[in-house]
């Protein structure tokens, strides 16, 4: 099933090669794979699938709802993954490499998209939890993560950040209660980039002096914990000894550190992947940053846009997709470990 | 065809008038950005306050006013005929927006007991509504101690003497000494509070406790006195925490001079370090309880905090004055506890806020 499953992949992309690379406005792109032979367009509200037999989905031909990708190698014909399913994401992590679309692109389906977002500028004052941490080592973390929101927000598709404003929101966890439990000594934070989408018609929009506009309307977030004691890991995938991805790259943990940090727990039909503190305890100063647990969120509107091929790269879950792929997480751990 | 031919005449006339309207809705478009600053909100229509019902007299100290002429305002409140009703509103008129204001984070909200306390503060010997019977039950001064702890023998004292002082505070009124439909008595019980930071002190939680007579499994009594008893199983009541921790709320607003949890609380306190601080250390997040609340080296016993809890519910104005509900409502807020506070902590306390 699998190596049948590697056939269709490297036939989809044969038949979608450099040929159809898109450099020029949106347009929609025919689908060359063809659905499952035994899928079946069961109408709504069917829960009881006849045996051998699979629902046909929005994004394959034949659908009653499917609408052609706008992009090659998108919706029906993005790639396969190792398990099976397919990667709807690739498309807007390749549009990234090679962005090519006017930032301030008219999209008729998005209002506000095409409106410069505000990006609150530094200094990002963090929240510091009344933690046991010393205020040098509160000092040191917080220098840390502002190299580290810098660093992100500077990833290309959020450079020049159009259709959402984001504020980041730094919080500084420490270690322990100022009265009560010691902790563990290992400096924990986090980072919020909540986005908020710039709608004329939704929630409080407000143009600040530089042009840009502010906007209060919940969209995606970019959530980063530094040296987390918890993880939230469903369908686990090991990437590598320093890198777990679960829900197929929409959370990951980068691991910097030689000591076992993760075991598997779970059950066999569901997996999951759990921090393991000990592995935090190895003496080293408290500000070492041993892990980076990134992860994102999409609803579902978004999801079926995604499936589909047809949501635009400029949308905020567009930006946040493209920046979280291309971001090398283990150099930039790295790089912000070394921050003084 | 011959339509065409019949607007021609008028078309000049058009072309004006969409010229004007073009100008119009340029400056129209101009106005309006998306992006651009709000238009506050207009507010709410002021209340007319210009038909109420009107009082009928005052009898044996009690006001009398006429029902409201409409069947909407039947109420429990509406139909005692103790309050003065508004014709618009089918409300007492100082419910809602007549009653004063408190400011909350959110906004300004009325008191919605207002009218009650009111009530009793105009009329504190007043009787029951018109046609009532009346059945008084039994009135006990003497502090009933529950306790479960022993604290030392001279805290105890000192315990003692406040609970005996607020106690006879709360007793005072001649609206509890009626003690309507209820059986009235103090009950104490003593308990010490440590904040996070480690700080212990003494306390008590004195309960003014009004045991509603109709909640017992057997009939009512009467005793020789004319009194009533029986062994009520329910009732309503005022509970007065001193140096409570765990009964310290959230920073709320103010009403008659004292500090309000905008709900069910009344605080009074006689600590200099803020009571609430911000949960992250540059004054972000939500306010939280002070761990570090209470003062060391303060003579025990003394009060630092006090917290009031009362029947807050008056069912949107529908709560009428001589229940025993808002009886006890009325002690939370007519008594100067404030006052009572510095009497019992000494001169030599810090002043209570």
């Amino acid at each position: 099933m699998r190596n049948l499953a590697l056939a269709v992949s490297a036939l989809s992309l044969l038949a979608a090669g450099p040929a159809l690379a898109q450099t020029g406005p949106m347009r929609d792109y025919p689908v060359v794979s063809p659905p499952p032979p035994n899928a079946v367009d069961l109408g709504a509200g069917v829960s009881q699938l006849p045996p051998g037999v699979v629902q046909l989905q929005p994004n394959m031909p034949g659908h009653r709802r499917f609408r052609p990708p706008q992009f090659p190698n998108a919706g029906w014909d993005s790639p396969l993954l190792p398990h099976g399913e397919r990667d709807y994401d690739r498309y807007l992590v390749e549009y990234w490499k090679v962005p090519f679309l006017a930032p301030d692109a008219k999209n008729p389906e998005a209002d506000g998209q095409e409106q410069r977002g505000y990006v609150a500028p530094e200094p990002w004052i963090a929240k510091v939890e009344r933690s046991r941490a010393t205020p040098d080592q509160e000092a040191l973390m917080e220098r840390r993560m502002a190299f580290i929101t810098r660093e992100v927000l500077n990833a290309v598709p959020l450079r020049n950040l159009h259709g959402a404003s984001v504020e980041p929101e730094l919080t500084i966890t420490g270690y322990g209660q100022q009265y009560g439990a010691q902790g563990d000594g290992v400096m924990r934070g986090k980072i919020l980039l909540q986005f908020r989408l710039i709608s004329p018609s939704t929630g409080h929009n407000q143009r600040m002096p530089n042009g840009t506009i502010k906007s209060s309307y919940f969209g995606p977030a970019i959530r980063i914990d530094l040296n987390p004691d918890y993880i939230s890991c469903v369908a686990p995938t090991d990437v590598s000894p320093a890198e777990v991805q679960c829900e197929d790259g929409d959370h990951r943990l980068i691991i910097a550190t030689d000591r076992q940090l993760v075991e598997a727990r779970g059950t066999s039909s569901s997996p999951t992947r759990g921090i393991v503190k000990a592995g935090y305890a190895d003496g080293r100063p408290a500000n070492d940053l041993r892990a980076l647990f990134i992860w994102h969120d999409r609803n579902n509107n978004a999801s079926s846009q995604i499936s589909q091929g047809r949501m635009h790269p400029n949308d905020a879950l567009g930006r946040v997709i493209g920046a979280v792929n291309l971001i090398d997480w283990h150099d930039l751990l790295r790089r912000a470990g070394e921050v003084q | 065809m011959s339509r065409i031919a019949l607007l021609a005449p008028i078309v000049p006339v058009l072309a004006a008038a969409v010229l004007t309207s073009a100008a119009a809705g340029s400056a129209r478009a101009q106005a309006y950005d998306p992006y651009g600053p709000r238009v506050p909100d207009a507010g709410a229509t002021p209340r007319d306050v210009s038909a109420v019902t009107p009082l009928i007299g005052v009898f044996d100290g009690t006001p009398r006013y006429a029902l409201h002429p409409t069947p909407y305002a039947r109420s429990d409140a509406g139909q005692s005929g103790l309050l003065e009703f508004n014709h618009q509103d089918y409300l007492p008129l100082d419910f809602g927006r007549g009653a004063p204001e408190f400011v909350t984070e959110h906004g300004r909200y009325p008191v919605p007991f207002h009218y009650l306390v009111k009530y009793w503060e105009t009329w504190p010997n007043a009787r029951e509504r018109e046609g009532h019977v009346p059945m008084l039950g039994e009135f006990f001064t003497a502090i009933r101690n529950h306790s479960q702890v022993t604290p030392p023998a001279a805290v105890k004292a000192v315990l003692d003497r406040q609970a005996e002082r607020l106690s006879r505070a709360a007793l005072a009124y001649p609206f509890i000494q009626r003690s309507e439909g209820v059986i009235t008595y103090p009950a104490l019980e003593y308990q010490s509070s440590t904040d996070p930071s480690g700080e212990q002190v003494w306390g008590f939680t004195l309960s003014i406790v009004m045991a509603y007579l109709g909640s017992s499994p057997s009939d009512p009594v009467q005793l020789p006195s004319g009194r009533w008893t029986a062994n009520p199983t329910e009732g309503t009541g005022i509970s007065i925490c001193s140096n409570c921790y765990d009964q310290l709320h959230l920073p709320g607003g103010r009403y008659r001079g004292m500090q309000f949890n905008n709900v069910d609380r009344v605080l009074v306190d006689t600590i200099a370090a803020p009571l609430w601080i911000s949960r992250y250390r540059g004054g972000q997040g939500e306010q939280i309880k002070n761990p570090e609340l209470f003062e060391p080296g303060r003579p025990a016993g003394e009060i630092q905090l006090l917290t009031l809890t009362f029947p807050f519910d008056v069912g949107q104005g529908a709560l009428a004055p001589d229940t025993a509900r808002a009886r006890a409502l009325a002690i939370a807020w007519l008594t100067d506890w404030k006052a009572l506070v510095n009497e019992v902590n000494g001169p030599n306390a810090p002043r209570a806020d």
